[in-house]
């Protein structure tokens, strides 16, 4: 057996093997935790997606089969048919223009609360953090609720003539829209706020020095500032609209189906093995956008240090 | 120059800020008007709120919102910190390092539903090595912990990335032991970062729905859940007051915690050093009243009886009823359809249920696959009371693993005023020349498919492909009109018609002969086409922990008087021949409720078509698309 050499650690003399022998001692009980309750069921997931649903519906029949990777794209009893395909690309499309409109909205808000008076920055925040904190259920059926057919906005759409007397908005796809927008959008102001308030106006104001234009100012004295930031708010707002089924369900009508809903559809009943293909196409969808997102930018790391200073800088 | 971009950035917030908050304030005030139903003003009232207070249903899922977010906060804080903390201190070789990031990101990464669906899968596999993992407080605690603990850890470790070695080093030099290192030096400067990411695991907890809807057992029940449930069923007006409720303590909870870690920013500040203290004795407090509460309810299951059932299917003072006359607890645990069912019982809640109240459809299934245990008829002398035309059933010969609960029809609930002295026929959904008004479809797809098929002449149990597609192809259509407002489960159709939304609602006929009951303009019809005709019965589980007080229950609900009641109580017609004499002549004579012969020649049960429902379901995907 090779010595570990000795090393001054913190003060102290020690070896590297009996550091990381302690080290794993401090680690071992999270670290069990997530492998038993994270690593393992996501790989008995990946598994279950080439087995066979049971005879009591729900059931997983082991064995080794592609059939649900067959039906993922398409090949049903009828033939070849683009369903899947139409479902996940809606997805991919309603979350994506959800994150747009969520950065589009959180991004003046964020400025607006940081440039305030530091008495008001908080109490603002926690205006926008009240909602993020509220479950989701509730903010959700509160639109379905304001978009009855005999609630005001209603009535108003009705008399200009937008839809027809007595319409209800809610179950459409304006409402889906209107409730992801809503709901993943406190996602977004929180990343961006932390980082707006941290950012150093000095450069902003040699640029301003250097006679600029507004335009200029924005693009290579603020932006280059939150882009981090912007980042972190783009993964927190698309992963969750991405898995979605809540919205769909209550303002779709029945009739919205998002990846979220059919992963749900398939574990509310029908054929767990094809619900475990489904999600392993939904995660590898997202962290094949993570992975862009990425490269396109810092690491992911950087990222997700953003995102703890979030938390701190949050109420 | 400068006021106009103010201007503009302060419009935006503006719109955004009402955005977010006008629809709690629709929710408020619906939860202070006094009228049931519909969004005219009946006048202020608090009635709701008292109401949140008196049902039994939610104060227990308030309680199991918070045993959840209470214990899950404090394991995921212990496991999160060490994490980080054994992550950032010791040299760990760089892929090392690199592999322990990831297991930290992944969770907050992952959408919430592909995690949810993990750990379903893998309880599935853990209850064969032990039983303590079916559906319950146990495993939302579990689940609820595992993406906590990432969020309490990437706090922490940001905390830590803003300290160096030097005060560890300097402790080490005034000859501070490791132990002492950690009690005297890391853990008070980690505080507030420890706190802060506490505070985070339990707001994401009381946040969180996806995963506690896929984790969830039959005692185990949170607010959202619910939430979700009776917005599905059509929102009694108390659930507003509920919301509103769950908004007020969010604030509270938002401004304490703003107020808390704005307070501890500065580390060493005794008020840090108070905060934590007071934070532990609540921490404590909390965990000595949870662990009390746990064993209270644990002392309470054990006599208890659980029956597993569509909602609002029983009344109430029947409940009372059986529980006076036992001396056994009874607890209603409620469903929605029966592929909520089935997904529970599969996901091995079967053993924590006595009797299941279940469709006559699925009754195969669970037979062929021993959920159910055949009944000790000796037990149930009131069987005898029951018409005989409900003791052979095609699905269950003899009655051997089930009995009778109550039976009905899927039908056409109608706006007399909409569709005039027009006859009532499935065409109204499906020609568009004449449709009455706007209409609104079930969310259920064997009814669905199976009217779409009657319409066209076939059988409900078709297994001709062309036949179900073409049927597939008609619902699409009638969900592409203009007419068609909704696909709905449970009783979203009947309220919308009694709003006057809509002019027609593919309904249950009990669903629609109670509100008939309220609103002299909505009435209820099974097409001449046919329909179909349903009989719920009462099982028992093979591991039913009750089994003795399983078959009093079934017995009691046979009872003649009982039956009667029971159908009084949601209008559904019963199978019990002895119970016909109490019940109402209206309802007896009702041909909605018991429909006359020649109608019920054209009524068809539901089969179990086995793995042949593929059929059913890949049509009904395209049709939902």
């Amino acid at each position: 057996m090779r010595d570990s050499p000795t090393i001054l650690w913190r003060g102290e003399l020690t070896t590297r093997r009996s550091l990381r022998r302690r080290g794993l001692g401090v680690l071992a009980p999270a670290l069990f935790w997530l492998t038993i309750f994270l690593v393992l069921p996501s790989i008995a997931t990946a598994l279950a997606a080439f087995a066979q649903r049971g005879e009591l519906r729900g059931q997983i029949e082991w064995s080794l089969t592609f059939d649900n990777f067959k039906r993922l794209v398409g090949f049903g009893l009828f033939g070849w048919s683009a369903d899947h395909m139409v479902i996940f690309a809606r997805s991919v499309w309603i979350a994506a223009v959800t994150t747009c409109l969520s950065l589009l909205l959180a991004y003046p808000l964020a400025f607006f609360i940081a440039t305030r008076k530091p008495g008001w920055r908080y109490p603002l925040l926690a205006l926008v953090m009240v909602p993020f904190c509220t479950n989701i259920v509730i903010r959700v059926y509160a639109w379905q609720q304001l978009l009855a057919h005999d609630m005001p906005i209603a009535r108003l759409a009705a008399s200009l003539r937008l839809v027809r007397p007595g319409s209800s908005l809610c179950p459409s796809t304006l409402a889906v829209y209107i409730g992801m927008v809503s709901t993943f959008l406190p996602f977004a102001v929180l990343p961006l706020y932390a980082s707006v308030e941290r950012l150093d106006w000095s450069i902003v104001e040699a640029a301003r020095d250097l006679y600029a234009s507004r335009w200029r100012i924005f693009r290579h004295a603020i932006l280059p500032q939150t882009r981090a930031a912007l980042q972190v708010a783009t993964i927190l707002a698309f992963i969750p609209a991405m898995g979605t089924f809540v919205v769909p369900d209550l303002l779709g009508g029945g009739r919205y189906m998002l990846a979220g809903s059919l992963i749900q559809q398939q574990f509310g009943g029908s054929d767990v093995p094809f619900g475990a293909a489904i999600s392993l196409a939904l995660m590898v969808l997202t962290l094949g956008g993570l992975f862009l997102l990425r490269r396109s930018g810092e690491s992911g790391a950087a990222a997700a240090g953003e995102l703890a200073q979030v938390r701190e800088a949050a109420p | 120059m400068k006021t106009r971009s103010q201007l503009l950035l302060s419009s935006v917030a503006a719109f955004t800020l009402l955005l977010l908050y006008v629809p709690f304030v629709a929710v408020f005030v619906l939860s202070i008007n006094a009228a049931k139903s519909g969004t005219k003003w009946g006048g202020f009232t608090f009635a709701w709120y008292r109401q949140v207070f008196r049902e039994p249903a939610i104060l227990e899922a308030a309680q199991n919102t918070l045993i959840l977010a209470v214990v899950s906060t404090i394991i995921s804080t212990i496991l999160g910190t060490l994490l980080a903390i054994a992550i950032w201190r010791y040299p760990w070789p760089k892929r090392i390092r690199a592999l322990f990031d990831l297991t930290v990101y992944l969770p907050v990464v992952m959408p919430d539903i592909v995690f949810a669906a993990a750990l379903v899968v893998a309880f599935g596999a853990l209850r064969a090595v032990s039983s303590i993992f079916q559906f319950g407080l146990l495993t939302m605690v579990i689940a609820h912990v595992t993406f906590q603990i990432a969020f309490v850890a990437l706090v922490v470790q940001s905390r830590l990335a803003t300290f160096g070695r030097a005060f560890e080093e300097a402790a080490r030099d005034l000859y501070a032991g490791g132990f002492q290192v950690l009690r005297r030096v890391t853990l008070p400067l980690l505080m507030p970062a420890i706190i802060a990411g506490a505070m985070l695991a339990f707001t994401l907890s009381l946040d969180d729905f996806i995963i506690s809807f896929f984790t969830y057992g039959p005692t185990s029940t949170t607010l959202p859940i619910v939430i979700y449930s009776s917005v599905r069923r059509g929102v009694p007006p108390h659930i507003h007051a509920l919301s509103m409720l769950i908004l007020m303590i969010t604030v509270l909870l938002v401004f304490a915690l703003e107020r808390l870690t704005r307070g501890a920013q500065q580390p060493s500040s005794p008020q840090a050093r108070r905060i934590a203290v007071a934070v532990a004795g609540v921490v404590l407090i909390l965990g000595t009243a949870v662990a009390w509460a746990v064993q209270s309810i644990r002392a309470d299951r054990r006599r208890e009886l659980v029956v597993y059932m569509y909602s609002e299917y029983i009344d109430p003072a029947l409940k009372d009823e059986f529980e006076r006359q036992t001396g056994l607890k009874l607890r209603i645990v409620e469903y929605e359809n029966s592929e909520e069912m089935l997904a529970k019982i599969q996901q091995g809640a079967a053993s924590q249920y006595d009797v299941l109240v279940v469709s006559d459809v699925v009754v195969p299934t669970l037979i062929r696959t021993g959920v159910i245990s055949p009944l000790d008829l000796q037990q149930i002398p009131h069987r005898l009371n029951l018409d005989p035309r409900f003791t052979d059933p095609p699905f269950d010969r003899g009655c051997e693993y089930s009995l009778p609960y109550q039976w009905g029809t899927v039908g056409l609930m109608y706006d007399k005023r909409a569709v005039g002295d027009r006859p009532i026929t499935w065409s109204m959904l499906f020609d568009e020349s004449r449709q009455p008004g706007k209409y609104v479809l079930m969310d259920s797809m064997r009814d669905m498919l199976g009217i779409a098929l009657k319409y066209r002449g076939h059988s409900m149990n078709s297994l001709d492909r062309d036949q179900v597609r073409a049927a597939g192809e008609l619902l699409r259509r009638a969900q592409g009109m203009d007419n068609w407002i909704a696909s709905e489960g449970g009783v979203g159709g009947k309220n919308r018609v009694m709003k006057g939304e809509a002019a027609l609602a593919v309904v249950y006929n009990g669903d629609a002969i109670r509100a008939a009951a309220e609103n002299d303009n909505v009435a209820f019809a099974v097409p001449p086409e046919g329909g179909v005709i349903w009989v719920d019965v009462m099982t028992i589980t093979a591991g039913a922990p009750n089994r003795a007080a399983a078959h009093q229950f079934i017995n009691f609900i046979l009872d003649a008087k009982t039956g009667a009641q029971l159908s009084s109580f949601n209008r559904y017609a019963t199978p019990n021949a002895a119970a016909m004499p109490f019940i109402r002549p209206d309802d007896r004579n009702n041909p909605a409720i018991y429909p006359p012969p020649s109608l019920q020649a054209k009524l068809e049960y539901l089969h179990d078509l086995g793995r042949n429902t593929r059929l059913y379901e890949e049509v009904w995907k395209m049709v939902k698309r």
